[in-house]
């Protein structure tokens, strides 16, 4: 790429830097603002903490302890280097139901500041830039559009009962796509291997004066502007405000301790068998849907959650299609097909005979046919309820920085247990009586819940956003109460996690926030 | 000693019994040649290529039965007495490659211990909080970890492996696994498996889940 990425290593960078508007972190969100600023901004800059690959020991910087119920390692979570994690994700899209936006204060829930009418004209191009159909989250429209049967949507035959589609977007890694044209941005520079360790506010605390900036190699580097995005991801984003805490013992914007907590995933549990009647539609096949590029799950539709008093919950019907240990050994003989002969083989060739109609569906299935199950395994999900004890804690191990590791505390609570178990409830009652299947249920008590619970990589929270100082820690234009100059971009700014997957929802926040920083006029 | 005794009979035994059976002929050689091509690429290739070879082979004796079918060939004619021939000549050598390789098969039997299913079940959770972000579903992260017990190290050519890790030689044993899963910047300084080390019984359980190929 071409000179406008300076590499921090390099004698090319003194003691400082400075600039209009600084930019930290280049994943999804900060690389959407820097091409909506650079172009009309002058002087903008970019401080990524990564170089253009994946690198051990600057991703070390990541590390964290798992504090609670059992996460993802948090170091393979997230990714640091240019282009963040979406140089990692899966593109499944989607935009938050009306719902999402509405407080629903018997849940313990908040509302968003504003609702959908809102940010819907900036989903509109966040959906556009990730090359997806906006007609096509309409499951009828898009279904139909592959030839599937409509008729065999379940919304209309059932009370309550309503499919989301996800769209899977494949302009996915944001560095490939959109490295070129930043580096012929003329008014944006873009740091590499150059990671902000502290935030500094001046005396009255009402405005950042500089940030701290390290490279691996020793150097410190001072950088100054007027306006400062924080768009380190959720952890990151939290951790950094809670470490800068030379003026204030606990950290920046953290005067009603919010920071840091409320972190947020999608959360799964999978539990219960359904053996299909011959009418279940294959649509709802998860791999079958997934072969076509779409993913449709059976959710519940807003007054139907608002009457069961739960929170978003979807069911995906994962299929099973062979006896235990069929589909690894036939995977295996594919594998060994290019080999020499191995006698172990012959292992997996007896266990593929003995459940030669088994084969026979996988086989079908990996050919992009929906054959019937033999049963469907059900994997129950839903949004985690915003939970002040689950949260990002500062360690007393240091990283290769010297800077605080972030632990991370997850938490589940009764209103996420009761989504499980209703949500799984009525999924049963309506496909039974609608005779779609058998079902072998699965009791998902909290114990059950907390041992199998696994998180989506969707970190949500730790700097929510709010109408009022006294409930979040950024106000709706994602400015940290309180302090100028500061704002933060990502899904740490979620109050909910809501029904979508984040990143298309951090776009379109981010191309908000860009607008409102051109039209306030930040950069002067 | 056995595999080089099953080998050579092997090799030997479904021309030679084919050429006493019928006496030699061109065509006779010819089929043999094909039947031990199929045969050194099936042990020393790939199976795919022995399946294939093999299949000629046995396209090729159909070949010379139908042959002999053509009418005014009267020194060949197909007579059902041909056909028991044939097809007890066919029987040997597909029943030779079948019972040679249960043979060595019987001989070689793993005799690793069967999987313990507990530590496998343990196994796929680590690899789910661990592993699958980059392992999983997208390759371009990490290569795929199917089979990787007994695979060459760096083997993926598409891969851009760290240099410490293109260095080094010979196959992942769950030792040399383990090692890596416990310390991974100590095993191979550099790399790019940035994990949280495991501790040597979540890294038994989860090559215990590699092992296990589900
Ligand atoms: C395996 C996986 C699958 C996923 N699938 C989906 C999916 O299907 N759908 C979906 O919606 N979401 C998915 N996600 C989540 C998605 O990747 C994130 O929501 C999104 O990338 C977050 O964007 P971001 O800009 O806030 O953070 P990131 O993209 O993580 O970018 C943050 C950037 O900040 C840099 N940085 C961090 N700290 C510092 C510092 N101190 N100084 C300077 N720079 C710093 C990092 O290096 C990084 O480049 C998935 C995530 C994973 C891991």
């Amino acid at each position: 790429m071409t000179n406008t990425f300076i590499d921090a290593k390099t004698d090319l960078v003194g003691e400082s830097i400075n600039a209009s508007v600084c930019i930290i972190g280049a994943g999804a969100a900060g690389i959407t603002l820097a091409r909506e600023l650079a172009p009309s901004v002058a002087d903008v800059v970019l401080v990524e903490s990564g170089g253009l690959s994946l690198d051990g020991p600057t991703q070390a910087l990541y590390s964290g302890q798992n504090l609670g119920l059992k996460y993802h390692d948090l170091l393979s979570s997230r990714l640091r280097y240019f282009g963040g994690t979406t140089n990692h994700w899966g593109g499944y899209c989607r935009y938050n139901d009306p719902i999402d936006y509405r407080g629903r204060p018997k849940l313990d829930v908040p509302r968003w500041p504003f609702d959908e009418t809102v940010l819907a004209p900036f989903i509109t191009r966040a959906a556009a830039q990730l090359g997806l159909e906006f007609a096509y989250f309409d499951p009828a429209t898009r279904l139909s559009k592959l030839g599937e049967d409509t008729d065999a949507l379940i919304d209309d035959a059932s009370t309550g009962l309503m499919t989301k589609i996800f769209q899977i977007s494949s302009k996915t890694r944001f560095a490939k796509i959109y490295g070129n044209e930043l580096a012929r941005l003329h008014n944006l520079r873009t740091y590499l291997n150059l990671s902000v360790t502290d935030i500094q506010l001046s005396e009255s605390g009402r405005n950042v004066t500089a940030v701290t900036a390290r490279t691996l190699t020793g150097k410190t580097v001072k950088i100054t502007a007027n306006t400062f995005v924080l768009a380190c991801h959720a952890i990151e984003n939290a951790r950094l405000l809670l470490a800068s805490n030379s003026q204030s013992p606990t950290g920046i914007g953290n005067r009603y301790d919010h920071v840091g907590r409320y972190f947020m995933d999608h959360v799964h549990v999978s539990g219960t068998k359904m053996i299909p009647s011959s009418s279940f539609p294959s649509l709802y096949n998860f791999y079958y849907l997934q072969s076509l590029g779409v993913n449709a799950n059976i959710s519940f539709t807003d007054p139907a959650l608002q009457e069961m008093g739960i929170l978003q919950y979807y069911c995906r019907f994962l299929p099973v299609y062979a006896d235990e240990g069929v589909k690894p050994a036939m995977r295996r003989l594919q594998g060994k097909l290019w080999e020499p002969f191995d006698p172990e083989s012959l292992d997996d060739l007896a266990m593929v005979l003995s459940d030669l109609p088994g084969a026979t569906r996988l086989a079908r299935s990996a050919a992009g046919g929906a054959p019937k199950p033999q049963y469907f395994n059900l994997q129950h999900r839903i949004e985690q309820a915003p939970n002040p004890e689950s949260r990002i804690l500062l360690s007393a191990k240091r990283d290769a920085l010297g800077n605080r590791q972030a632990d991370l505390m997850w938490r589940l609570n009764d209103v996420d247990y009761r989504t499980f178990r209703l949500g799984q409830q009525k999924i049963v009652a309506e496909l039974s009586a609608l005779g779609l299947g058998r079902f072998m249920v699965e009791e998902l008590h909290d114990d059950y819940i907390d041992e199998h619970a696994i998180g989506h990589y969707h970190h949500i929270g730790t700097t929510r956003m709010a109408a009022r100082a006294e409930d979040g820690v950024v106000d709706p234009n994602c400015r940290v109460f309180n302090v100028d100059n500061l704002y933060v971009a990502g899904s740490s700014t979620f109050p909910t996690a809501g029904y979508s997957g984040p990143t298309m929802m951090i776009i379109a926040l981010a191309l908000r926030l860009a607008d409102h920083l051109k039209q306030s006029k930040a950069g002067n | 000693m056995v595999r080089i005794a099953y080998m050579a009979a092997a090799i030997t035994i479904p021309p030679l019994a084919s050429i006493a059976w019928r006496g030699f002929s061109l065509l006779n050689a010819f089929v043999a040649l094909i039947w031990l091509a199929a045969l050194l690429a099936f042990f020393f290739f790939a199976v795919a290529y022995g399946i294939l070879l093999h299949g000629l082979a046995t396209l090729f004796a159909f070949v010379i039965i139908l042959r002999h079918r053509r009418p005014g060939n009267e020194d060949h004619k197909f007579t059902p007495r041909r056909l028991i021939d044939y097809a007890i000549g066919l029987y040997l050598i597909l029943s030779t490659s079948l019972t040679g390789s249960l043979l060595w098969y019987g001989i070689n039997a793993p005799n690793g211990e069967p999987a313990d299913n507990a530590a496998v079940e343990r196994g796929s959770k680590i690899f789910v909080t661990s592993c699958h972000a980059c392992h999983g579903t997208n390759n371009e992260l990490a290569p795929s970890l199917d089979g990787i017990v007994g695979k060459e190290v760096a083997a993926n050519p598409s891969f851009d492996y760290s240099a410490a890790l293109r260095g080094k030689e010979g196959v992942w044993t769950e030792n040399t696994l383990s090692r890596f899963l416990l310390a991974p910047d100590q095993f191979s300084p550099g790399t790019k498996m940035a994990i949280s080390p495991l501790t040597a019984d979540e890294a038994r359980d989860v090559i215990a889940f590699l092992r296990s190929g589900r």
